[in-house]
């Protein structure tokens, strides 16, 4: 790709990424280490990834895709020298058609669960499946399936999941399914039966409590989210979902689940015709979007004219953060004042937005470490020459808060572990904030 | 070079040049003082030259208004407000004359003598009242037709304002270097135009084509000449976008040697569309090229083969595009979605106008200012050459006040190669480029085929050189 400028080279604060492929040996900034890194399979074959808070119980998650459908689960007892412990695969393997997709944990009265997001065609088994739920208490000596999550009404599984303890007390899984972010309670889930009537009917939709809908435009983008997260907002006292998708981004008060309440829309943002990725910050002041095309940098966005003001639609992005202009950013997890991003090619990045106006990176790890834009790789997968090979790389990151751990899943070369120097855990409170993100507190009475 | 410009109101049809006013040139002067501070503060913070060493200075003239759009009193580069527009270069270097289009009060066009390049001068200004309200003058360009010479100045006036329906108006400037300047027609529609295109058309009439955020229109300027001010065509965008209030927002036309067609490439809500204008009573869409990240397409330039378009989105943070439309004219056509290739002097920014002459894409870029881009590669285009012509602050994301700062419009004129910027701070700048003495497209193995209209034959034998001549820059 073309050479920058010294203008461009000069304009972004922070450190400044090198361009692929690096010098010998650096690979990464200077303040990041390599903890670990565990090549798992076939290039594409990895997505998503998800790491245990607890540091007694040292286990990642990782969503295998495409040519392996399932996930594995990473021992970190000794993270210098982390190793798979299990490769759980769907049964007749070959005959499903689709691909794992999104993981996350729950727990519940003192066991810990993993559900395992799916998404399979209708041309094999399994396309009402949208998420399976394993007991991995005992790990590392055994994993037990608890169920399987159906909606045979909207086949095509669940693209994202994201669970949530709610402000009641129970623990919440969203799940993308149709025009909605369906919401199932899992405690019910797990409890299974409580009437004899439950085992007659076999009623799939027991634990579906709530649907989130997607504020409906014309001419949407599309008619569902992507992808989702949940946080309390400590200032109102409610359960606020974040969703993108539609044609952008959308924010509701979901604290009464049977009424969820419309609060913000991001639409209309030049750019940004369909949103992927919605993370706010812990005080829910800010968040930050992405959009998945290329070029598109990562945009955040203040809420707090929406939030306080009479217009509900915020329109404009207040700051921009690229790891590199022709690419684009994947997933992330916000620690304020960090963002880390799993940015496809350009690797692991963890940018700073302490002034959301002007963030700027500041460490990366390059876990792809190969061509970027190849287009005769993207010619050779797709036969198409008019395709840019973007989507391939970081795909997922995590954070253990209790000791700063990074993790993150690479489509093409695996498993990695990173410690980022002066990152040694993350509390909301020794930033000034709440502290919220995504790790959730399972504890029996929510502490808010 | 001369240090002055209109602080004084200009009422409708004014002629003459501006008086220098001497308390005005102080003040410039202490700006420019003040820019040469700035500029050097910038190279120091940034170590990054102010210039690459291949583009040459050649001169730079204040063209900053009295109407600070920031509503700041401080001076300086706010103060002078962004009121320097689009601009267009006359060809024939024994019309040395280039034209700046002026926005907000008090709106108008400025015309300048380029005689002598390193000093312009301010040879002629036309403004409208200034009780206008509007952006007002946004584009302008010229045409030549029955042996005299033409400028057209689009506008776009509020709704409330009187001449909210005023969309552009024809000036003959045949003898403007005797300060002699007479409209010649008014074209009125509502929203008024934002950009105009004039095209010299391969059936050897001439078009003018504007557009406005709604249809598209085509006016026959022989009849637009003697009084009609019908358009011949009004193209609507091909399907309604979703949430996109909008229609048409940029044109250029030309001539596509190997199939004999006259394209209209078109911007607007979708991407960008190219249309067949042989028959300039019924355009016929022709290819699409729509991308997901622009809900409206803003500027569009086709390499002088018509293979590839140069594009911009319109918003910060975005690239310039190349597409390969050639798809699209296959046998089994396809709507175009991936660019081919892009291009960014800084991510954060973007570029607002460009002009193509193979393999240079010369662009105006906003705070990164005037640009030069080699797509010789079209996959992997690169900066080739760089002159900032705005050392002020950097604007915010959001900053409604200030994300129009930096270079405007650019123009090339190609029997010499004079590069001309305008910025919407610092006014009009004039470059050389080593190496870069002129332009034909045949030098290159291309038609000679640009924006640059051959008034005379029209674009039909554009890629043969005449006979007997051989390609002297």
């Amino acid at each position: 790709m073309p050479a920058l400028s010294p203008v461009s080279a000069a304009a972004q604060r922070g450190i400044q990424q090198p361009v692929h492929p690096p010098p010998p040996g650096l690979r990464g900034s200077s303040n990041i280490s390599v903890v670990s890194h565990i090549p798992l399979g076939a290039p594409g074959s990895v997505a998503d990834i998800e790491i245990e808070q607890d540091m007694s119980r040292p286990y990642a998650y990782v969503t295998r895709r495409a040519t392996s459908i399932g996930f594995d689960v990473i021992d970190l007892s000794d993270p210098y020298h982390a190793k798979v412990i299990k490769r759980w695969r769907i049964e007749n393997e070959d005959l499903h058609q689709g691909s794992a997709t999104d993981g996350r944990l729950f727990e519940h009265d003192g066991r810990m669960y993993y559900v395992q997001g799916m998404q399979m065609r209708q041309g094999g088994p399994d396309s009402d499946v949208g998420a399976i739920v394993f007991d991995v208490t005992d790990l590392p000596d055994r994993l037990t399936e608890v169920g399987r999550i159906r909606q045979s009404e909207q086949l095509g599984g669940f693209h994202n999941i994201y669970m949530y303890k709610h402000s009641s007390g129970t623990p919440l899984l969203f799940a993308t399914s149709g025009q909605y972010a369906k919401v199932f309670d899992m405690a019910m889930f797990i409890d299974g039966e409580t009437t004899e009537m439950d085992a007659v009917l076999h009623d799939e939709n027991r634990e579906l409590v709530a649907r989130v809908p997607i504020a409906q435009t014309e001419g949407m983008w599309s008619r569902g989210y992507h992808d989702f997260y949940v946080a309390y907002h400590e200032e109102s006292g409610q359960d606020r979902f974040y969703g993108g998708g539609g044609s952008g981004y959308y924010v509701y008060d979901v604290t009464d689940l049977a009424n969820p309440e419309l609060l913000v829309t991001i639409l209309g943002v030049p750019g940004v015709s369909w949103g992927h990725t919605f993370t706010p910050t812990p005080d829910g002041n800010f968040a930050i979007g992405e959009t998945e095309f290329q070029f598109q940098p990562l945009r955040i966005f203040d809420l707090r004219p929406a939030l306080n003001g009479p217009d509900k639609n915020i329109d404009h992005a207040i700051g921009v953060w690229h790891a590199e202009w022709d690419a684009l950013a994947h997933n992330h997890e916000v620690r304020w004042p960090f963002v880390f991003v799993a940015a496809y090619q350009s690797g692991m990045t963890v940018f700073d937005m302490s002034d959301p106006t002007d963030p700027f990176t500041v460490a990366y790890y390059d876990t792809f470490n190969g061509v970027h834009n190849d287009r005769g790789a993207a010619s050779r997968r797709t036969g198409s020459p008019y395709t840019w090979n973007v989507y391939d790389g970081a795909w997922g990151v995590d954070v253990r808060n209790a000791d700063g751990l990074i993790v993150v899943s690479d489509q093409s070369t695996g498993f990695w572990a990173f410690r980022m120097e002066g990152f040694e855990r993350w509390r909301g409170e020794d930033w000034g904030m709440p502290d919220v993100s995504s790790a959730q507190d399972w504890d029996p009475v929510p502490v808010r | 070079m001369r240090f002055c410009f209109a602080f004084d109101r200009f009422d409708d049809n004014r002629t003459g040049a501006s008086p220098p006013v001497w308390s005005t040139s102080l003040v410039l002067l202490l700006f420019v003082v003040a820019l040469v501070g700035i500029r050097t503060a910038r190279a120091r913070q940034n170590g990054t030259p102010y210039s690459s060493r291949n583009i040459e200075f050649v001169s730079h003239h204040p063209l900053g208004g009295t109407l600070a759009v920031t509503g700041e009193t401080t001076g300086g580069f706010e103060a002078l407000g962004r009121r320097t527009g689009d601009l267009t270069i006359e060809q024939d270097e024994n019309r040395p004359f280039v034209y700046v289009a002026r926005r907000f009060n008090p709106s108008g066009f400025t015309a300048l003598d380029l005689s002598t390049p390193s000093e312009p001068d301010i040879l002629y200004e036309w403004n409208f009242a200034s009780n206008h309200d509007g952006v007002g003058a946004t584009d302008i360009t010229h045409f030549k037709a029955n042996d005299r010479y033409y400028v057209v100045l689009g506008v776009q006036f509020t709704k409330d304002d009187p001449d909210s329906e005023l969309a552009a108006i024809v000036f003959d400037v045949t003898e403007i270097a005797s300060g002699k300047v007479k409209e010649s027609a008014r074209i009125r529609r509502v929203g008024g135009y934002h950009h105009l295109f004039a095209y010299r058309h391969s059936n050897n009439i001439t078009l003018l084509f504007g557009a406005g955020g709604g249809t598209l229109d085509g006016f026959d300027v022989q009849s637009l000449l003697s009084g009609n001010t019908t358009p011949v065509f009004e193209i609507e965008i091909p399907e309604e976008i979703p949430n996109v209030d909008y229609g048409f927002h940029d044109m250029q036309a030309a001539y596509h040697v190997e199939s004999e067609v006259d394209r209209l490439y078109t911007s607007g809500a979708g991407g960008y569309y190219v249309y067949d204008i042989s028959d300039p009573i019924n355009p016929s869409l022709i290819a699409t090229v729509s991308s997901a990240a622009i809900q409206i397409g803003h500027g569009i330039s086709p390499i002088p083969d018509g293979s590839l378009i140069v594009t911009t989105a319109g918003y910060r943070a975005s690239p310039l595009r190349i597409f390969d439309i050639q798809p699209a004219f296959g046998e089994s056509p396809v709507q175009i979605r991936t660019a081919l290739g892009a291009w960014v002097a800084n991510w954060k920014n973007q570029t607002e106008n460009m002009a193509v002459r193979w393999p240079f894409v010369f662009a105006a870029s906003m705070e990164d200012g005037f640009q030069v881009i080699n797509m010789r590669n079209p996959l992997e285009p690169y900066t080739a050459g760089y002159y900032l012509t705005w050392a002020g602050k950097s604007s915010a994301v959001s900053d409604a006040a200030t994300e129009r700062t930096g270079a405007w419009d650019i123009d090339v004129r190609n029997s010499d190669g004079l590069i001309v910027v305008t910025d919407s701070n610092t006014g009009l700048w004039a470059f050389r480029m080593d190496g870069f003495q002129g332009w034909d497209g045949r030098g290159w193995g291309y038609p000679n085929i640009s924006t640059v209209q051959n008034w005379e034959n029209g674009p039909v034998h554009s890629s043969t050189w005449p006979a007997g001549e051989d390609f002297q820059p």
